[in-house]
């Protein structure tokens, strides 16, 4: 035997071997296919009112080597033939017809019975086609015949009878037969087989001695089944057979005179068969009856019998179905053709006739030895193999000639023994197949017996594996297929399949036991019980590998031991049997060799050998393309290899991969991997190898080497330069899916971030007006640590959720930080996103990594097309030619599966230029920051127009524009500095997708214009409180300035005139389209950055009282402090000190008279108007200016005087309040002084206009005077008192120069105080006080004296209302006197509160003797 | 006593941590020597199954002879910690086999008890090499 069946079971020795082949050319292989596993699903029938089951097995294929060991093994022989094909026609119909005749003589030496299965005919077998043409007259008839069988109608009634006369055993086939008493009949012969089974079992059991009752059960049995049987097969059969034996005894005798046939002749030829003619076909066909040909074999002479069989088999032994899918009764009539064969066989078991003959039944091998041999005396020569442990007697018979004669009575007996052993241990085999498992242990156990004193080892070791295999069928039982059946390679875990199976089976047996069912079996002597059937199984290898002619034999007994012990849940004992396998030293074709490795794989596998399988797998893979092999098959290798992968720990899925840590052996995974690449490239299917290559790439990365990595990479670029590599997953023939293989690690993604827009870009949430409100915790507390509103999961902030929003249509960015871990460059092309949520499209970007670097950051860009929530899953990539979609969730080193950001509707985009230079909208503040070099120089006081253009760049109309001003500095500073008009812009919307607006900004330079030094002057000054300051002349004063001023001007070199810088942003917020309706804008920021520079700078400044009460001057110390001479020019108020029409204080001055320098600084030619400074040079300037009057402060309102509306108190007095009370401390009075103050210093701004320009540079601009930090004394100067002072001396009134008077003279002093403003001055003490001009402190007492009240208390003086006081002054010494007319609030508060007004300027009053002539005017100088 | 020897430690996850060839001097310079390697790992691999099951079939620690292809046999010892120390070998050598693993446990172990070596990832010691290569020469191959 040379074809092993690898799929061989210890069950297989009760199924009935059924060959079931496609003949004919007609119905194709698939077909067939589906017709074949039909038929397999029948796989056992029970045996109509018993209690046995007859199994099947099924083969396509068989070869007849095979089935000629079925005199060795009976379950090995072809009992039935199944043929199947498809005909249309007739001429068809023929051919398929011989082929299954030649079929049936192949197998003719063991088959009892065959059927042909015809597709495409009609149910009657007519063509389907045309209905009657029918060219062979015998198929005609056959024809009818097979009609009338199914059909059953009257008039095929007929026909059946008439066949019934013909030839009665048409009709045998009694399933078919609608002849009722038939029926009947069989049903009562099969009670009565039972009977006999049972009965012959008692038999047996009771007595040993087997012969003589078997004897009488022979007897019986053709008695009593005869009558129902008449026509049976199986009758036939035996009856032939007992023919056959040739002794002629009594049952033989019995049998003629049933049967009525008696062939005479035939029975003289020994082992010959009665059906059979010619002596030479009764050889070849052996001993065995050929059921097909003898079938019909009854009382009528061969030859007609011949004939008949001819005619008659087509007829019942064809089934006609018009169609493959319309053959419903398939398997029953399969069931019954079974039954055929079971009765056939159940008569072969019961004939002991053959016992009394001596005949030895041998293994194909032995008979070869037979050839030439005496049968009868001769035992067959063993043939002694390289086991040299036996002793063979046969071989030292044929040896040694001389010893035969000695041996001969002693051989003779063991060759008795011999017949008798095999006979048995057949017999075992047919009680086995026919379902009575426990009647062949015992012939199984006599067979032993008998077998091991003849010391015949092959028939002994078959004789064991008999009897294990019974064992097994009653310990084990088998049950009949369900519908469903259970896929035991489901179940994961460890060994579990087998032990469950184990368990169903046993606990099946114990619930049998329990129920007393089939207590019989369990209890029948001998049967092998657990581990006894696997010694057993042992031993009978063992005496198998004696022999070197049954190695296949042996192979499937340890095949089938594993199997029995899988079943047990033994592994390691089955491994041990598969190791025996595998040492098995068998002649085989590479073909056969790869068979049994993938088998031994298989069976590791099913102990949970996975990585034993593998290595079989593998060896069969390599096996399968050996060298020596004519026409490897890459295929099959390739297919092997793939099975193996498992047990090397290797997953196709990427994904398993990522989570475990390192599993397996890398160098042998690698190996493998290498193998199944190398095998796909010899395949030659591009996409298999590409995948395999990257999954390779992939998975072995960290244990390549550089070179292997760069080999493999550079193959792997060679088939993707031609056909590139998907990331489909790719279905093998063997339909296993190989998954896509991306190459996450090439390059390596570390990072993912995703990218807020660019800040102009951003969309902002606009703010409801009741948003505001909302926001404010409704709860009372500033803070509180309880967030009732916020939801409690909310501190787990979720990373993979953007706290930002990307805008529909606008190009977003995420930034991937990537490495290239390889050892060449690496180039990355199709760099892009995978989305969900919302439509994307993705802006591919390529990159070239260095060999082994990174990080490097790489921006992939892409497009939201639509709103909504937009999910970053990974991205995808080529390279090396293989596309790549990178899952985040697959890539360990980033935790989040996926990125999910908000996409908004879209909004419209804004650019904005401006004619400032190098000053745009920028698209963050970093690069704001970078460019701060881009500065508008602006020297203060200059003014710059900045035209601002707003251009739509986007496709949605911007429907609304707010600006807002953010900068860092003051706002009040800031709204001076720029200045714009919004309306006009507003008048310009909505801009429209590509058009632009303009307007624009006033950029003031806007500057206190205070040199450096100078202010520590005032400042000092600026602490004195107008009351506490000395007391000084206009001309003191000026004096005093122009000294410190001097002093600093050393300084000069040094002091740097540094620009001040104001860095401001223009915000414009814009908003349009259908992101308005969602309420967002966008922010566009243009920056400016002023540097204002001053030009023409104050030194130092004061306030000087002239000679009226109405005017003033502002004395000024100008530095031009640029590299370019200057122009000064003053506006329209400057004043002349020197001009006498000034006096009155009423007239407007003419400009640029009075102009005038003094001190150091050289005085210059001065034109008028206009003044002019050289670079870097001081000059002092002088400009009078009429003083403010007070009604204009009041004419502001102050927001204090709207809360006391309804107060008692009337108005105007509130305001007298405050204004009496402006320099108190306290917050009031302070609020109101400050008012006062900027009052004033407006009227600076508005009425003094001091032009500065440089022809050179072309810049002009205005000096504010405002800026300057004026003290509050000098801004009282500049203030007009509310009493207007009227003072004569002796009539003669007082305009601001000395009087002179004589010593002694009478001087009278007319004082009156005319209440200027609309709000009348309270009572005050009006006191006239004298001294010395140049020394205050000093008493006068002596020098003069004050006639009348030097005091006076005055009455509440109205609106325009006068008081009048007049007093007299006489005079002792001369000198220079000064007059001091104060007026001193009455109040009921504190003295220190009480307001004071001065008369200014003050009242000098030269005294010479009455002789003297003068010697000072009144500016103290001397004449 | 002068066969060819291939031991490996395979850790948890069947891979190996520790792998170590005696040659014989005579076939030092095999050029067969890489072929062999590959398939030693092979049926190391192969054999681990049979290590698997017969490790708990005893109390010793010492398995013997696991498993066999053709003319190579695999002893196996396994460790407390269920780490597998495999031996192929061409030649039968029990005892000496036995008493290289057992040192070569201890050495292993030693080896392990490195606050900074993590179980189950490889053994990079030029002191292991050195032990193993003695133990080879004392035991195996010498």
């Amino acid at each position: 035997m040379s074809f092993p069946d690898y799929s061989q079971k210890a069950e297989d020795h009760q199924s009935i071997l059924i060959l079931v082949k496609l003949v004919g050319a007609e119905l194709k292989p698939k077909s067939f296919g589906r017709v074949y596993d039909r038929i397999s699903r029948v796989e056992c029938v029970h045996v109509p009112n018993q209690q046995r089951t007859v199994w099947m097995r099924y083969k396509s294929q068989y070869p007849i080597e095979n089935n000629e060991w079925g005199d060795f093994q009976a379950h090995r022989k072809v009992l039935g033939l199944l043929c199947i094909g498809k005909a249309r026609t007739t001429e068809e119909m023929e051919d398929i017809y011989q082929t299954y005749e030649d079929e049936k003589t192949a197998y003719s030496s063991t088959m009892y019975d065959s059927r042909l299965v015809v597709f495409g005919m009609n149910t009657d077998g007519s063509p389907s086609m045309q209905q009657s043409d029918p060219s062979d007259p015998t198929l005609l008839t056959s024809v009818g015949g097979e009609g009338s069988d199914k059909q059953g109608s009257t008039s095929t009634n007929t026909v059946a009878a008439e066949t019934k006369d013909a030839n009665s055993e048409s009709d045998k086939e009694n399933a078919h037969t609608p002849d009722g008493d038939l029926e009947i009949k069989s049903g009562e012969l099969e009670t009565k087989n039972g009977d006999l089974v049972t009965k012959a079992g008692e038999l047996e059991i009771k007595d040993g001695d087997l012969k003589t009752k078997n004897g009488d059960i022979q007897i019986k049995d053709p008695l009593r089944y005869e009558p129902e049987e008449t026509t049976a097969i199986s009758k036939i059969d035996s009856v032939s057979e007992k023919l056959v034996k040739s002794d002629i005894n009594s049952s033989e005798k019995t049998e003629e005179k049933k049967s009525g046939t008696v062939p005479g002749g035939q029975l003289a030829v020994k082992k010959g068969q009665p059906n059979s003619d010619s002596p030479l076909q009764q050889k070849k066909q052996g001993h065995l009856s050929p059921s097909g040909q003898s079938t019909p074999a009854s009382g009528s002479p061969s030859g007609s019998r011949r004939s008949s069989s001819r005619g008659k088999d087509p007829k019942s032994h064809i089934w006609f179905y018009a169609d493959i899918d319309k053959c419903p009764d398939l398997e029953e009539k399969v069931k019954e053709f079974v039954m055929t064969l079971f009765w056939v066989l159940e008569g072969k078991r019961l004939d002991r006739s053959f016992e009394k003959k001596m005949q030895l039944i041998s293994a194909p091998f032995e008979k070869k030895d037979m050839v030439g041999v005496d049968v009868e005396n001769k035992p067959i020569p063993q043939r002694a193999e390289s086991k040299k442990k036996l002793f063979f007697l046969e071989r030292a018979v044929s040896t040694d000639k001389s010893d035969l004669v000695a041996h001969m009575v002693d051989t003779q007996k063991v060759y008795r023994k011999r017949c008798q052993g095999r006979l048995r241990k057949h017999l075992g085999d047919l009680c086995l197949l026919a379902g009575v498992p426990g009647e062949a242990i015992l012939h199984y156990s006599t067979a032993l017996d008998i077998l091991k004193s003849a010391n015949d080892w092959l028939w002994l070791a078959a004789a064991y594996e008999g009897l294990c295999s019974a064992s097994v069928i009653i310990m084990y039982p088998r049950e009949e297929r369900q519908s469903f059946q259970r896929n035991y390679s489901w179940s994961t875990k460890r060994g579990s399949s087998m032990m469950q199976e184990a368990k169903q089976r046993s606990s099946a047996q114990q619930n049998r036991n329990q129920n007393g069912l089939d207590l019989a079996r369990v209890r029948i002597k001998n049967c092998l019980m657990g581990d006894d059937i696997i010694e057993k199984y042992k031993e009978a290898i063992m005496h198998y590998s004696k022999f070197k002619n049954v190695g296949i034999v042996e192979m499937e007994a340890s095949i089938k031991a594993c199997r029995v012990l899988i079943m047990q849940g033994k592994n390691l004992q089955a491994s041990e049997f598969l190791q025996n396998v595998v040492y098995i030293n068998l002649q085989m074709s590479e073909e056969e060799k790869v068979l049994r490795y993938s088998t031994l794989a298989t069976l590791y596998e099913q102990i949970n050998f996975h990585r034993k399988a593998a290595f079989f797998k593998r060896v069969a893979a390599m096996q399968s393309v050996a060298p020596t092999v004519p026409n490897p098959s890459w295929e099959r290798c390739h297919q092997l290899l793939m099975q193996s992968l498992k047990g090397y720990s290797i997953t196709l899925d990427y994904r398993e991969r990522v989570q475990g840590e390192a599993v397996g052996w890398p160098i042998v995974q690698s190996r493998v991997l290498h193998e199944v690449v190398y095998c796909a490239r010899k395949l030659g299917n591009v996409p298999l190898i590409i995948r395999h290559m990257t999954h390779l790439l992939h998975m072995m990365h960290h244990y390549l080497t550089p070179q292997e990595k760069r080999e493999l990479s550079n193959l792997l670029e060679t088939y993707t330069c031609h056909h590139e590599g998907l990331n489909q997953p790719i279905a093998l023939d063997s339909g296993q899916i190989l998954p896509a293989a991306p190459l996450l690690n090439l390059p390596q993604v570390r990072v993912m971030k995703l990218m807020n827009l660019p800040l102009h870009l951003r969309p902002v949430a606009i703010k409801s007006t009741l948003t505001p409100d909302r926001e404010q915790s409704p709860s009372p507390f500033i803070y509180s640590p309880l967030q009732f509103s916020a939801p409690m999961g909310r501190v787990r902030k979720d990373r993979s959720k953007m706290d930002f929003q990307w805008v529909m249509d606008d190009v977003c960015e995420v930034a991937l930080q990537v490495f290239n871990p390889m050892p060449y460059e690496l180039k990355v092309s199709n760099v892009a996103l995978l989305t969900d949520g919302v439509d994307f499209v993705s802006h591919p970007s390529s990159m070239s990594l260095q060999a082994n670097s990174g990080p490097y950051v790489v921006k992939v860009l892409g497009t939201p097309k639509g709103a909504g929530q937009l999910n970053i899953t990974g991205y995808t990539t080529t390279v090396l030619g293989v596309r790549n979609n990178c899952k985040l969730r697959d890539i360990p080193r980033i935790r989040e599966a996926q990125y999910t950001v908000e996409v908004i509707p879209p909004l419209p985009q804004l650019q904005v230029t401006t004619s400032v230079p190098r000053s745009r909208s920028y698209s963050n503040l970093d690069e704001i920051l970078k460019k701060e070099s881009a500065i508008l120089t602006v020297f203060a006081g200059e003014s710059f127009e900045c035209q601002v253009m707003l251009t739509n760049t986007g496709s949605y109309p911007i429907e609304v524009v707010e600006l807002a001003l953010d900068s860092k500095g003051k706002d009040k500073e800031m709204d001076e500095v720029f200045v714009w008009n919004m309306e006009s812009l507003q008048s310009q919307l909505p801009i429209a997708p590509g058009s632009h607006a303009c307007f624009t900004i006033f950029i003031h330079g806007v500057s206190n214009f205070i040199s450096k030094e100078s202010t520590v002057i005032d400042d000092k000054s600026a602490q004195l409180s107008p009351a506490r300051r000395p007391r000084s002349t206009g001309l003191s004063d000026l004096s005093t300035v122009a000294l410190k001023s001097s002093q600093s001007w050393n300084d000069l070199v040094l002091v740097d005139h540094s620009a001040k810088i104001i860095q401001a942003t223009f915000k414009f917020k814009y908003s349009g389209g259908p992101g308005l309706e969602r309420g967002f804008c966008r922010h566009c920021v243009v920056p400016m950055n002023i540097a204002i520079q001053p030009a023409v700078v104050m030194k130092a400044w004061d306030v000087v009282a002239r000679d009226t009460c109405d005017t003033c001057k502002l004395v000024l110390d100008v530095q031009n402090t640029t590299d370019h001479w200057a122009e000064l020019t003053t506006g329209d108020l400057a004043m002349s000190s020197d001009d006498p029409a000034l006096t009155s204080g009423k007239t407007p001055v003419t400009p640029g008279d009075l102009l005038m320098t003094f001190g150091d600084p050289p005085v210059t030619s001065v034109t008028p108007g206009a003044v002019t400074l050289a670079e870097k040079k001081t000059k002092r300037i002088w400009i009078p200016i009429r003083r403010c009057k007070i009604q204009e402060l009041y004419d502001i309102p102050l927001e204090n005087d709207n809360e006391d509306v309804e107060s008692s108190e009337p108005v105007h007095r509130r305001h007298r309040d405050s204004l009496s009370h402006h320099l108190h401390d306290n917050a009031e009075g302070s609020e109101v002084a400050e008012k006062i103050q900027e009052e004033c210093l407006k009227y600076l701004s508005e009425f003094v206009d001091i032009r500065w320009s440089i022809p050179h540079l072309q810049k002009s601009g205005k000096i504010a005077v405002d800026k300057l930090p004026w003290s509050d004394a000098q801004l009282e100067l500049v203030r007009e008192t509310p009493i207007h002072w009227d003072i004569s001396l002796n009539k003669r009134g007082y305009s601001g120069e000395a009087h002179q008077f004589n010593t002694g003279e009478l001087v009278q002093l007319d004082v009156s105080l005319t209440c200027r403003s609309d709000f009348p001055i309270p009572e005050c003490t009006l006191s006239v006080q004298c001294h010395r001009k140049y020394n205050p402190d000093l008493s006068c007492d002596r020098h003069v004296t004050i006639t009348g009240q030097s005091c006076k208390n005055t009455p509440e003086l109205g609106s325009g209302s006068t008081f009048r006081h007049t007093c007299h002054l006489t005079f002792y010494h001369t000198g220079q006197y000064v007059l001091d007319i104060t007026c001193t609030e009455l109040t009921s508060n504190v003295q220190e509160n009480a307001c004071t007004w001065t008369c200014s300027p003050e009242v000098s009053i030269d005294i010479t003797d009455s002789e003297s002539v003068l010697l000072f005017d009144s500016s103290g100088h001397v004449k | 006593m002068s066969g060819s020897y291939y031991f490996v430690i395979v850790g948890h996850h069947d891979n190996p941590v520790y792998e170590m060839e005696y040659l014989p001097p005579s076939k030092a310079n095999d050029p067969k020597k890489d072929d062999h390697r590959h398939l030693n790992q092979f049926i190391a691999h192969a054999a681990l199954d049979l290590v698997d099951e017969q490790m708990w079939m005893t109390g010793n620690m010492y398995l013997k002879i696991v498993d066999k292809f053709n003319e190579w046999f695999v002893s196996a010892f396994v460790t407390a910690g269920r780490m597998r120390f495999l031996m192929l070998h061409d030649t039968k050598n029990e005892d000496g086999i036995r008493n290289f693993f057992q040192e070569m446990y201890e050495a292993y172990v030693k080896y392990a008890m490195n606050p900074f070596y993590e179980p189950n990832t490889p053994v990079k010691s030029a002191a292991m090499d050195k032990k193993a290569q003695t133990l080879g020469k004392k035991y195996l191959t010498g």
